[in-house]
């Protein structure tokens, strides 16, 4: 036994020794609270018995605009809509009885005073000396304004996506031309996620010549669009020009074309570090031959149709954009019948399959020998097929555009007529008494009783749309009637000023006698074999209704 | 349009006047037929002396069917020349309408 002295003095060093352990602990706690406290993210722990919050550190507080003495001692329900305390409760569940951290990307919550908001949380447990959890730590980060920024820029891209496609079927594509008697055509475009710059023009010359503009810019999206764009209203510039000081009956020679276009382009293609490829091809109709202008463009494929083979058509000329001055050369091709022109975007022969082939020059060489003696739409619709099959997607990297040229037969009509009315409903009576005659004085075997009546009620339907729809009634309007017979067909044609019709806007008719009005587009459609809403070498509106004349 | 009509027993005969109904009249044929659809009307429109008729004209008449079908009355149709009958035919209508040869069927018809 020691002496109480001796007792006293250890007890008294204890207690010192627990007094200063006992400060160092306090210390201890009141840095680790201080850090926890202060720390810039949200920072919360949770009883694991009942959930109720223990601890609630500024961030929280300030995030959700929570104030801890309203905190502590609550749980997620006094504070959260139902729906939201559900999901926070459920998944510290998952916390707890899985024993493991777990991240939650994004929740929303709702905060008393900035809306909702969207956090990125990690969840942990925390467990006692007995290995149960005891605890559960959640830490949050608002990414509230990261997820907005995220969707403004997806919106972006979409938009983005959307006003190439816009430039695209606006600026940089056009219709290919119909009725252009000795030629069909036929243009496909499959537009990409992003817009490429390819773009395709024609140009009538009467109907003489027509001119066939294939171009695509370097590059994607839409800057490469607005290039394109761009460079077509040069080439039109530069052709309107060199027709009006061309000598009157002659046309300027497209490598002139090519060769001023250029000039207008090339230092602005070369500041922009961009250059464009442009295949200007000129059939001439008349003479059957294909004045050529290549520069750099994908090799056009000539498909013979006497001999059932393809020639491949290459110029030496440079891109647009590649050097500033350059002397365009030029190609003639003789033509004949049924010869077909494809003209194409290297998104076309780029295309790749799974195994990281290209589809090829071959490939399409291919096709067109294989489909070349069918319509260009059918044609070009193999193609489309043949695209989609060897790449096993519709969808393309790039836009892939193809335009095919075939040279017809050139027809001259049997008879021809044509006559003006005016936008006044009155008329109707005189546009079917000018069928009425056409049908009589044709030349060949006359035409049935009933064949009359469909083309006089063909014509009534479609000048009275005019008169109602595309002038809106206006009475003082021009409506320009043509007639024009050939051994097989009878094409009437309306020409006007008014509004374009949009046929596939029109609603189906009821048949069941539920609405008095919407049978004239059926009528016009059951009355001819062929209906062509389109637009005439100067711009008017043009309808186009064909007869055939059946044999017998 | 003046609109000649005859009166058989309770039913009303309406000669459509002139030789077309196309867009150019439909629309006055409509004004001025309303005054002889009365509710519960037995009425045959005689077309012997049409030899055009368009949608306009066709929806004119469909108009006057379901006005008289929605108060009780009924429409029949009579005396059709080919080239009507082919567009009637052509947009279904004669499932819609009853169209008999003569006027004596049409009015026989609305007595059985």
């Amino acid at each position: 036994m020691k002496p109480l002295e001796a007792q006293l003095a250890e007890h008294q060093r204890t207690e010192e020794a627990l007094a200063r352990r006992t400060a160092e602990l306090e210390e201890a706690r009141s840095f680790l609270d201080s850090v926890l406290e202060n720390l810039p993210v949200m920072l919360f722990v949770k009883d694991a018995r009942d959930l109720k919050f223990v601890r609630w550190n500024k961030a929280e507080e300030e995030a959700l605009g929570i104030d801890r003495t309203a905190a502590i001692g609550k749980s997620d329900y006094d504070f959260f809509p139902p729906e939201q305390a559900s999901f926070f409760v459920a998944k510290d569940r998952a916390v707890l009885n899985g024993g493991q951290m777990v991240e939650i990307p994004e929740e929303a919550i709702q905060t008393a005073h900035r809306g909702l908001r969207y956090l990125h949380t990690i969840k942990v447990p925390v467990f006692g000396a007995d290995g149960t959890p005891k605890y559960l730590v959640g830490i949050s980060e608002d990414i509230t304004e990261r997820k907005r920024a995220q969707e403004e820029l997806a919106r972006a891209r979409e938009q983005e996506v959307e006003i190439g496609f816009k430039i695209q079927q606006t600026l940089l594509l056009d219709q290919p031309p119909r009725d252009l008697p000795g030629v069909r055509v036929a243009a496909l475009t499959i537009p990409s996620q992003r817009i490429d710059g390819d773009f395709y023009d024609f140009f009538k010359h009467m109907d003489k010549c027509l001119d066939v503009i294939v171009g695509d810019v370097m590059g994607k999206g839409i800057p490469a669009a607005l290039l394109g764009a761009a460079t077509k209203s040069h080439f039109l510039q530069a052709l309107s020009r060199l027709i009006s000081l061309a000598a009157p009956g002659t046309l300027p020679e497209p490598k002139d074309i090519v060769t001023l276009a250029h000039s207008e382009v090339a230092r602005q293609l070369i500041e922009l570090e961009s250059f464009v490829t442009v295949c200007y091809a000129r059939f001439d109709l008349e003479n059957r031959r294909l004045d050529f202008v290549d520069c750099g463009h994908t090799t056009t494929i000539h498909f013979r149709a006497r001999t059932g083979t393809c020639t491949l058509l290459r110029g030496e000329n440079l891109p647009l954009g590649v050097s500033e001055h350059e002397i365009h050369e030029q190609i003639r091709v003789p033509l004949e019948a049924g010869d077909v022109l494809l003209f194409y975007s290297d998104g076309l022969t780029e295309t790749r399959n799974h195994a990281g082939e290209l589809f090829g020059v071959d490939r399409l060489a291919e096709c067109l020998r294989e489909h070349g003696r069918l319509d260009p739409e059918a044609l070009i619709d193999h193609i489309r097929q043949a695209a989609v099959a060897f790449s096993e997607s519709d969808t393309f990297g790039d836009d892939l555009t193809c335009v095919a040229v075939r040279i017809e037969e050139r027809e001259i009509p049997l008879a021809r007529a044509e006559m003006e009315i005016s936008s006044d409903l009155r008329e109707l009576a005189r546009a079917r008494g000018f069928v009425r005659e056409v049908c009589r004085t044709l030349p060949g075997p006359p035409l049935g009783e009933e064949v009359v009546n469909q083309l006089e009620l063909a014509i009534t339907e479609a000048a009275s749309n005019v008169m109602r729809h595309a002038y809106g009634e206006r009475t003082d309007q021009l409506i320009q009637l043509s007639a024009e017979a050939f051994d097989d067909r009878i094409v009437l044609r309306l020409h006007h000023l008014g509004e374009t019709f949009d046929p596939s806007a029109v609603k189906p008719p009821a048949f069941d006698g539920s609405r008095e009005g919407g049978f004239g587009m059926y009528i016009i459609e059951q009355s001819v074999d062929e209906v062509r809403y389109d637009r005439d070498e100067r711009g008017r509106n043009r309808i186009s209704l064909v007869k055939h004349r059946r044999a017998g | 349009m003046e609109m000649a009509t005859e009166r058989a027993g309770d039913v009303t005969i309406v000669v459509l006047p002139g030789e077309q109904l196309d867009a150019s009249n439909a629309k006055d044929f409509k004004r001025d037929i309303g005054a002889l659809l009365e509710p519960r009307g037995k009425v045959v429109f005689d077309l012997g002396g049409l030899q055009f008729i368009d949608s306009s004209g066709l929806g004119a008449i469909l108009s006057c069917l379901r006005r008289l079908n929605a108060d009780g009355g009924d429409l029949k149709l009579c005396g059709m020349s080919k080239s009507v009958r082919a567009l009637f035919e052509l947009v279904r209508m004669h499932k819609i309408f009853d169209i008999y040869g003569t006027k004596e069927e049409a009015i026989r018809a609305f007595e059985e």
